[in-house]
């Protein structure tokens, strides 16, 4: 190797210097001197390039790369809360579980004052409620309250009938959607709900006893536009 | 569950790589943008990087090499994105900065931030990095001979600038 290549090699690339340059080195002191003249500017450049790092440096790395995933987690989160919240709330309507007897049960122990008033009811105005569920009376019933009501399903009727077990609650759902028998026993009271010709309708007793006495009287009076069993 | 802790292998390598190159790629970072502050940036930006394309590396051992390359294009791309307002460090300051503080340290320094960047990137790289030019031309995308005049002729750039320097305190004398 020639002295011109050996400084071009050192120029380029002083500690990485081939076997060749490493050997011609070794035999020419004047490239010797530019090989040692060179590593001492290296090793100042070297030295002069160790600025002061950062406290807590890699910590603050650590943390930020777990920050990031932690982020990314919550995000998806936060993204899943929210569908679910979105899906939740246009389903609410379809999932109610408080079915339309409940509700005709709730109404009439939110209002007990009817159970114990006796009113004078005329036939007419019984047969008008009726109407509404497409039934009407030929004969008069042992009604103590006839009067309209608001559910949450609508504008409905509330009638109480007079049994020897007891006062049983008749509540008419006009706009009711349930075509199902149900029955419940529930806070004290027993009941059963039935499809009307339009709509239904439900009985609400303290007693069984009350409730087939109430059930018979309304079978043997009641006709319907369309017949409906009882 | 920390989502970290699960995938243990792959943090803890991460870990020891953080540990072991951080400082380098932030004085990597700093001959680069000579500020401390995108330095830091650069760094924190360049391991997270690491992490999320963790899959990419394939080797190992040319993890040093890999975040180098990365920190590199973090680089352009914050120069290709928009021009920070660098505030210029003064000798103060850089003084500051320096583990040798001496005079000679602040003037090669001052002669580095000279070189223009396509000679001082190479240069950083194998005075700072230790990579020879053949994995120099690989993380700068070009070959080793372009490497070798490149950094040849920073090293000359340097030369003749601190003779220049000598000239002129010579002057003053």
């Amino acid at each position: 190797m020639k002295c011109l290549h050996f400084q071009r090699e050192l120029n380029a690339d002083p500690r990485h210097l081939s076997s060749l340059a490493r050997k011609h080195a070794e035999e020419c002191p004047d490239c010797a001197r530019r090989l040692v003249k060179q590593l001492n500017f290296e090793a100042s450049m070297v030295d002069s390039l160790q600025v002061a790092i950062p406290d807590g440096l890699e910590d603050r790395i650590l943390l930020n790369t777990r920050f990031s995933n932690n982020k990314r987690h919550t995000l998806y989160a936060v993204a899943a809360t929210i569908v679910l919240s979105v899906v939740i709330a246009l389903a609410m309507p379809f999932i109610n579980t408080q079915t339309e007897l409940d509700m005709a049960i709730e109404h009439v122990l939110a209002e007990p004052k009817h159970l114990i008033e006796t009113k004078i009811v005329s036939t007419e105005q019984v047969n008008e409620l009726l109407a509404r569920v497409g039934a009407h009376s030929e004969t008069m019933l042992p009604v103590t309250y006839a009067g309209t009501c608001d559910l949450p399903n609508g504008k409905g009727g509330h009638i109480v009938i007079n049994t020897n077990h007891g006062r049983v609650t008749l509540m008419l759902m006009p706009d009711g959607k349930s075509g199902v028998v149900e029955h419940k026993e529930i806070n004290g009271v027993i009941a059963e709900m039935y499809a009307a010709r339009n709509g239904n309708y439900s009985l609400i007793a303290s007693s069984s006893a009350a409730l087939s006495e109430a059930k018979s009287i309304l079978a043997t009076r009641l006709q319907w536009s369309t017949p409906k069993q009882i | 569950m920390d989502w970290f802790r699960t995938n243990t292998s792959k943090a803890e390598l991460y870990e020891t790589m953080v540990r072991a190159y951080s400082a380098e790629l932030f004085r990597f970072a700093f001959w680069l943008s000579h500020d401390k502050n995108i330095a830091e940036d650069l760094t924190q930006e360049t391991c997270l990087r690491a992490w999320k394309h963790w899959h990419s590396l394939t080797d190992i051992q040319a993890t040093k090499k890999w975040l180098f390359t990365i920190l590199r294009r973090e680089h352009a791309r914050l120069y290709q994105s928009k021009k920070p307002q660098l505030v210029d460090v003064d000798n103060e300051e850089l003084e500051n900065l320096m583990v040798y503080d001496d005079y000679p340290t602040i003037e090669l320094n001052d002669v580095l931030v000279k070189l223009p960047l396509n000679y001082r990137e190479p240069l950083l790289l194998q005075v700072l990095g230790g990579f020879t030019c053949n994995e120099i031309g690989e993380i700068l995308g070009t070959s080793e001979a372009a490497v070798m005049a490149r950094v040849s002729r920073a090293r000359r750039m340097m030369r003749d600038l601190l003779h220049d320097t000598d000239i002129q305190r010579e002057k003053l004398k």
